[in-house]
């Protein structure tokens, strides 16, 4: 219990509700301290190799997770997942795909790019909560992230 | 049968049968035709010989009468017939009828032997034949009717002579017409023979010759030797004619060769005579006439055949090209054209089928294209509809937790009919989602089996309260062919809906059984639930129709349209019975093979 203060999640969600209501179950379950939202994939990209407004971010710092939606503007989420599995830098962050179908045609895409897992948002929002938590249990506290 | 050999078996056909017809014609025409000439030759063969059979022995009977009539003759028969063989007469006018007379008539042919007979006791006073003189003839026909008339006497066999013979007998008269002896002659049967052999090419197997009435053979037939009064004949011909009869037959002659023969009776003498020809000879021209035709018969089939080959070839050739081209298209390969540059019918359906093929091929592929967009279109539309759902129910959770204390019991329950419907909308998107999932998806067939899914299907859909009110039987059903997925999305439909409206039964009855029938396996879920009026039963597999409403039984109106997807990708049917308030009952087909 003493990584508190490391915990780290860049959440990559474009609908702002989706990111709030994630955001709440997060938090809800005390399980991570900061949370960083970015509305698209341009600007995940940019936060995570820490370049135009992140250039003065440190790359050590993070994230621990990286909770990507697939639909984005911009940039989408599978060219996201791409970028950070072609850096040898952040290959080792896990990424949990968020999705609302598990009928996505892109999740297969998405673990042959190297996925970790993926979520699906359910309409009932309190078993997305409850899933969201378990992802972020497993992949903030009891996989170690080789560093 | 092939199109090409049945074109050339028609073609033969109608070679072969007129053919066959005027072969058959010409075989029998001219067959009749040779017979007719044949037996008309025969004929006419037969009346000749006859008629120079009767002028030889006319010529012979006057020529005896001529030396009858010779004064010289009377007077010498008459001294022979009158003195006693002593007297110095006697000697000198035997001699000189012997020598001048009977021996230089001799010379002319016709007789072998020339005797004079004492009227009186029939002694042969002076012969040719010297050793003949002094034998008693008196019981012979040719002298006792001799003394009246000339007389013939027919063809005998001498057993004296032991040979067979002829004899004329003539009366010899004074002027006064008193008889003085009787002259014989005896007939030289080698002449007969050649008379009747005469005018037979050495070819032809022409055969004339004389029988008398004990079969005997009177002449020498043609092929053999020493026959006449040696050898009978006994052939169909010769019983016929030694029976009266004039006339033509067929029938096997002494050789036991089959011959046409023509025969004549001839009464004054007690004769058959007898011309025959071998039949193969006189139909020689007609066998090869058919060895001709026949020749004719096998060019043509062989020319005939090869033009129906070559025929059927050119015509079906063409169909085979498009048959191929059918098959190709029923590959897949859309692009396959015939192109064909022939300008009958068979180009004319050909560039029929390539302009086909091109439309359908544009067709297929504007389906295609609009299929993917209404599946695109399908898909997202459902997820994007999830978002504000999602946002809907994600915030009235937000009131509830964090606003609880503020708002009332109305409150409250209005939130919670704002949640249960966007729960709802979110499970027709599912149903929407299932749907279009189920054109879309591969199909892997493996094989099925049904009783333990359908099992496994209606404990994943029930509580043990459920199973504990309703009674489900489904035992041995036959194992299927098809996509695993896709037929549990039938079973789970089906089963649930079974289970849906039998839920205010008591007891409630599921029954689940299956049979094969020919090519068809038929399965049958059947319950005691609401059932539903078979008036709307062509609603029941339309997407988002229902029978019943909502605050009856909860429902999407996506279930049953699903199952029908799903069965109908494997190549099977679905159909249903039911009544009100009685229950329901659901078959489906599935191909015995797999879809």
């Amino acid at each position: 219990m003493e990584d508190w203060e490391a915990v780290d999640v860049l959440l990559v969600e474009d609908n702002p509700q989706d990111a709030e209501l994630i955001h709440r179950a997060l938090k809800k379950h005390n399980l991570v301290n900061r949370i960083h939202t970015v509305e698209d994939g341009a600007e995940a990209v940019d936060f995570l190799f820490c370049r135009k407004k992140y250039a003065d971010r440190d790359m050590v710092q993070g994230p621990r997770v990286v909770l990507l939606d697939l639909k984005l503007p911009k940039m989408n989420g599978l060219d996201v997942l791409k970028s950070i599995k072609a850096n040898e830098h952040t290959r080792s962050i896990p990424v949990v795909v968020v999705t609302s179908s598990r009928e996505d045609p892109d999740i297969r895409a998405a673990y042959a790019l190297g996925a970790n897992s993926y979520v699906v948002k359910p309409v009932d929002f309190k078993g997305f909560a409850e899933a969201m938590s378990q992802v972020g249990l497993y992949w903030l506290l009891v996989n170690q992230p080789y560093r | 049968m092939k199109l090409r050999t049945r074109i050339t078996l028609i073609l033969l056909l109608l070679a072969i049968v007129p053919l066959i017809g005027v072969t058959w014609l010409a075989y029998h025409n001219g067959k009749n035709t040779i017979e007719k000439q044949t037996i008309n030759h025969l004929d006419s063969t037969n009346l000749l010989k006859g008629s120079e059979f009767h002028r030889w022995i006319n010529d012979n009977k006057r020529s005896l009468q001529e030396l009858a009539q010779r004064p010289l003759v009377k007077e010498y028969a008459g001294i022979l017939a009158t003195h006693d063989a002593s007297a110095p007469k006697y000697f000198s006018a035997k001699q000189d009828l012997l020598v001048h007379h009977l021996g230089v008539r001799l010379q002319y042919g016709g007789f072998t032997e020339l005797f004079v007979i004492c009227p009186g006791h029939g002694i042969i006073l002076a012969s040719t034949n010297s050793r003949q003189e002094g034998k008693y003839r008196d019981n012979r026909r040719y002298f006792t009717e001799g003394k009246s008339h000339t007389y013939v006497q027919s063809v005998y066999y001498s057993a004296t002579l032991e040979q067979s013979t002829m004899v004329i007998g003539t009366p010899i008269r004074n002027e006064t017409g008193n008889l003085i002896a009787v002259l014989a002659g005896r007939l030289n049967l080698t002449e007969l023979s050649n008379i009747m052999e005469q005018g037979c090419s050495l070819r032809s197997t022409e055969d004339t010759y004389l029988v008398n009435t004990f079969n005997f053979f009177v002449t020498e037939p043609r092929f053999g030797q020493n026959y006449a009064l040696r050898k009978v004949v006994r052939t169909q011909g010769v019983e016929d004619c030694l029976s009266g009869r004039d006339d033509v037959g067929f029938y096997k002659d002494y050789r036991g060769v089959p011959v046409i023969g023509a025969y004549k009776w001839l009464a004054d003498y007690d004769l058959a005579l007898v011309t025959e020809m071998d039949q193969s000879e006189a139909y020689a021209p007609v066998y090869r006439l058919a060895e001709q035709i026949g020749g004719i018969t096998l060019t043509v089939i062989f020319l005939i055949g090869g033009l129906g080959l070559f025929l059927s070839h050119s015509i079906t050739q063409p169909i085979h090209q498009l048959v191929a081209g059918a098959q190709e298209i029923g590959r897949g390969n859309l692009d396959f054209q015939v192109r064909t540059a022939a300008k009958d019918e068979i180009g004319a359906l050909s560039r029929a089928f390539d302009e086909m093929a091109e439309k359908l091929r544009y067709n297929i592929l504007q389906l295609e294209a609009s299929n993917k967009e209404l599946e695109a279109f399908a898909y997202s539309v459902s997820h994007d509809l999830r978002a504000p759902l999602r946002a809907i129910d994600g915030y009235v959770d937000i009131l509830k937790e964090d606003y609880h204390d503020r708002i009332d019991d109305e409150g409250r329950r209005i939130m919670g009919v704002v949640q249960r419907e966007a729960e709802r909308m979110g499970q027709l998107i599912d149903g929407l989602l299932t749907y279009s999932r189920l054109s879309r998806v591969e199909m892997s067939v493996s094989r099925i089996d049904m009783t333990t899914l359908a099992r496994s299907v209606y404990h994943e859909l029930t509580t043990p309260e459920d199973r504990e009110r309703i009674d489900f039987q489904g035992d041995s059903l036959p194992p299927a062919m098809g996509d695993p997925t896709l037929i549990r999305q039938i079973w789970v439909n089906l089963i649930a809906n079974a289970v849906k409206f039998s839920a205010d039964r008591n007891r409630a009855v599921i029954k689940i059984s299956g049979k094969t029938k020919e090519n068809e396996l038929i399965y049958t879920i059947e319950d005691n639930g609401a059932g539903f009026d078979m008036q709307y039963v062509d609603k029941l597999f339309h997407v988002f129709q229902r029978l019943h409403s909502s605050r009856e039984f909860d429902g999407t109106g996506i279930g049953l349209a699903n199952v029908q997807r799903a069965i109908l990708r494997h190549g099977g049917r679905i159909w249903a019975h039911g009544e009100p308030d009685k229950g329901a009952t659901f078959y489906f087909t599935l191909p015995r093979k797999g879809g």
